[in-house]
């Protein structure tokens, strides 16, 4: 019992080791965020964009060491799961970074709301449709709860 | 190209709720699976991701719907405000699911070693669990076993106590301190003792051992078995006194119950009853003594009465020849009853010759008996009271043995009655069983004296012979009785008379026919011319006397020593024309052919020869029926002239 607390706490504290680090990066260089969600201000793209970019290495890290359990119950859910939300990383992560560049102008205003939008190219398309995000987020999490009924059952 | 915002924000607003009701499904599940097996530590953990995923979901759609809710209510600048805590909170869940992932290679391996371990042990448990359930069957197997070996031993325990309790063997076990641990049905019988109240009692209790005659207490076999390991058997004379007081002789043995160890753990004795036995035995041995004795008397008394036939055949002739009024006459007298008495000594002695039968006649013993008791106890002080029973039987008897018996049982009571006394002689029918003898019509002769009666101890003794208490007896008078009244097919025996005194009993079988008559006095013999005898004898002695005497009755005489010799002399006296008138032949030739052999060939010569057997065996089957055996009548020796001169008669 105890060479499992030792596993755990080892985990936990490798956690901590870059979790810590992650967050004073984030107090010290906070910049403006205006992208679906403009993350400036007081928290920063760099930031958020740092988070995106764990997050996607989280992904990936859980992708490759979970690679054996494919065949067993839930888990191929899982890394679907991942797989979409890798997908819906890298659209956010570049929408956020679109948020820096596109001009105001290709935006339409009325009584102060976005109307619509200006397309001049395929980097306004792809934009518009990073706007779009929940047609992978909304499945991702479906396979989410999937892969956890699976893991349920078995 | 101009497209419209409102799908971007409708998808937003959707695709928010939706992504809020997923998280929130997962979070609510991924704990309830978590709750299932806490003990799992990598469901643990993979719960621990799930929550950082939907933390992140659950803030991120939460901020979405409150900026679209915000910009709708044209609050952008409320929006602004908020909008870095949330995205802040999407940030931080983004590091814990990074930071959580970091350790999902650490957590697998210690839930592949966990499995493995789990694997491992569920495999053991599989194994063990199999081995147990072979224990288990081999336990069962095992128990069946035992349980059919105890079944059998409970049916070897109760065929052995049916055994036991079937065995005609008194059969007593104890335990090594000599307590009865088992007693079986015959053992309760001969002790008196049920077994319930036996076990765990000291054997000596119970089994209680007597020296038969003397009475005095024998010792345990058991303690000397205990004590030696060794097989030990009773002396004779053993008796065992029952819990009543009864008294049976027993034959006994005890050996020495020893278990797998060679330990002593107890003794069994095997017992039976053999009072029975012993009284047969003891009947064998008292008639074997009687029939040893009978062929010795028989022996003697042969020689004896042919001594006596020459010496009362010349007396006889002496007083014959002796003119009347000499005084030497009286001595030859007193010879001649001198020579009586032998006889009758002789004729006792004769009775247990073997082969011996009584000549047996249906005859009306009521005046023999009164007669012969009268004789006996003439000149005594006894006086005899006789009651004879008016339809007293016939019986088929030798009234000449019976008179014997009558006299011997007679002088018995009188010598025991020497101040003087009663005697009490009673004649009666009986229908009944005598002892030792079955069921039928019975003469019951009881002869009650008023003497001091016989001992207990003396009782079973005096039909031995030479047997007596008297100075002056001979000891063959009862032991005569004894033997006449068998030899009848009947029984005597004796007992205290209440009274005081003795009584014998005398049974003899009734006889159905009807009784003969009464011999008549004997006639004056008629003349007759004389005859030519031929007498064959192996004592000269006795061949010569009988010469004499024949001649003296005026006959013509001629002597044969043998049967071979008188078949012999008679074919000559045929073939001469000069044949016999009579032949007189003595039954018994030692060594040599005798009366039968005789009587057979003189037939076959002379078929109307006329033949008498002679014999001092007076009980010989031959003398008790001679026409059975072609002869035409008996002459017993000694006899008398008048005896000659009733067969042959005297010549003119």
């Amino acid at each position: 019992m105890g060479r499992w607390c030792a596993y755990s706490w080892s985990g936990v504290k490798a956690g901590f080791s870059v979790l810590i680090p992650a967050l004073a990066l984030l107090l010290v260089d906070a910049g403006p965020a205006l992208a679906v969600q403009t993350h400036g201000g007081a928290e920063g793209l760099v930031a958020h964009q740092l988070g995106h970019l764990l997050l996607l290495a989280a992904c990936v890290i859980l992708l490759f060491h979970s690679r054996r359990l494919q065949a067993e119950a839930g888990w191929r859910h899982f890394r679907l799961f991942l797989f979409l939300l890798i997908a819906w990383n890298l659209l956010t992560f570049v929408g956020h970074q679109q948020d820096e560049v596109i001009p105001a102008a290709r935006f339409l205003w009325q009584d102060g709301r976005r109307v619509g939008m200006l397309l001049t190219g395929p980097i306004d398309f792809f934009y518009y449709l990073g706007r779009l995000d929940h047609l992978l987020l909304v499945p991702a999490f479906w396979f989410l709860w999937r892969a956890i009924e699976g893991w349920r059952r078995s | 190209m101009i497209l419209s915002w409102l799908p971007v924000i409708w998808l937003d607003v959707l695709g928010s709720l939706l992504t809020l009701g997923l998280a929130v499904l997962c979070l609510v599940r991924a704990w309830h699976w978590r709750n299932a097996a806490r003990e799992e530590l990598f469901r643990e953990f993979v719960v621990l991701l799930t929550v950082g995923f939907t933390v992140f979901a659950i803030s991120r759609s939460v901020g979405h719907l409150i900026k679209q809710l915000l910009l709708f209510l044209d609050q952008p600048s409320l929006w602004q405000a908020l909008s870095p805590y949330s995205g802040a909170v999407n940030s931080a869940a983004f590091i814990v699911a990074f930071g959580v992932s970091l350790s999902f290679h650490r957590f697998q391996w210690i839930n592949d070693q966990l499995r493995r371990q789990r694997d491992r042990l569920e495999e053991a448990v599989v194994h063990r669990t199999a081995h147990l359930g072979e224990v288990n069957r081999l336990l069962e197997e095992e128990n069946r076993a035992r349980l059919q070996a105890l079944q059998a031993l409970a049916d070897e325990r109760q065929r052995l106590t049916v055994t036991l309790r079937s065995i005609g063997d008194g059969v007593i076990t104890t335990d090594r301190n000599g307590r009865i641990v088992l007693l079986n049905q015959v053992a309760e019988e001969l002790c008196g003792w049920p077994e319930t109240e036996a076990l765990g009692r000291p054997l000596p209790e119970v089994f209680r051992l007597v020296d038969h005659r003397s009475g005095q207490a024998v010792a345990n076999p058991v303690d000397k078995v205990l004590a030696t390991g060794e097989l030990v058997e009773l002396a004779n004379h053993v008796a065992i006194v029952a819990r009543d007081g009864t008294v049976r002789r027993i034959a006994d043995s005890g050996a020495p119950i020893i278990d797998l160890d060679g330990q002593i753990i107890g003794a069994v004795l095997v017992f039976r009853d053999v009072t029975e036995k012993e009284r047969l035995v003891e009947e064998s041995f008292r008639a074997q003594k009687l029939e040893s004795v009978g062929v010795l008397a028989g022996g003697i008394a042969h020689d004896f009465n042919n001594i006596l036939t020459a010496v009362y055949g010349n007396v006889s002739l002496a007083l014959r020849q002796l003119p009347a009024g000499q005084p030497v006459a009286e001595l030859l007298e007193a010879a001649e009853k001198a020579i009586i008495r032998a006889s009758g000594l002789s004729r006792q002695l004769l009775t247990f010759a073997k082969g011996g039968a009584p000549v047996r006649q249906i005859v009306r013993l009521a005046a023999v008996i009164r007669e012969s008791a009268e004789l006996a106890l003439r000149g005594s002080n006894v006086r005899a009271e006789i009651k004879i029973a008016d339809d007293f039987w016939p019986a088929e008897a030798d009234s000449g043995q019976i008179a014997q018996v009558v006299q011997n049982i007679v002088v018995n009571s009188r010598q025991a009655m020497a101040e003087g006394g009663v005697l009490h002689l009673c004649c009666e029918n009986f229908h009944g069983s005598p002892p030792g003898l079955g069921k039928g019509d019975w003469l019951r002769i009881t002869f009650a004296d008023q003497g001091p009666g016989i001992p207990a101890e003396l009782r079973a003794r005096i039909f031995d012979p030479y047997f007596t208490t008297k100075r002056e007896g001979s000891g063959l008078g009862l032991a005569i009785c004894h033997a006449i009244a068998s030899k009848h097919d009947g029984t005597i025996t004796v007992a205290p008379n209440p009274g005081g005194g003795t009584v014998f009993t005398l049974f003899l079988p009734a006889a159905t026919g009807a009784a003969g008559a009464q011999a008549e006095p004997a006639a004056a013999m008629p003349r007759v011319v004389p005859h030519r005898v031929l007498v064959m004898d192996d004592e000269p002695i006795v061949a010569e006397v009988l010469r004499k005497m024949l001649e003296s009755l005026g006959h013509l005489v001629t002597v044969a020593g043998d049967g071979a010799a008188a078949e012999a002399a008679w074919e000559q006296g045929l073939r001469e024309g000069r044949g016999y008138d009579w032949g007189i032949l003595d039954l018994t030739v030692p060594g040599g052919l005798g009366g039968l052999y005789a009587v057979k060939a003189i037939l076959r010569l002379d078929p109307q020869a006329k033949l008498i057997v002679a014999s001092g065996y007076a009980d010989d089957p031959v003398l008790a029926d001679p026409g059975g055996y072609g002869f035409r009548g008996r002459l017993v020796k000694p006899c008398r002239l008048e005896e000659l001169e009733a067969i042959v008669g005297r010549a003119a």
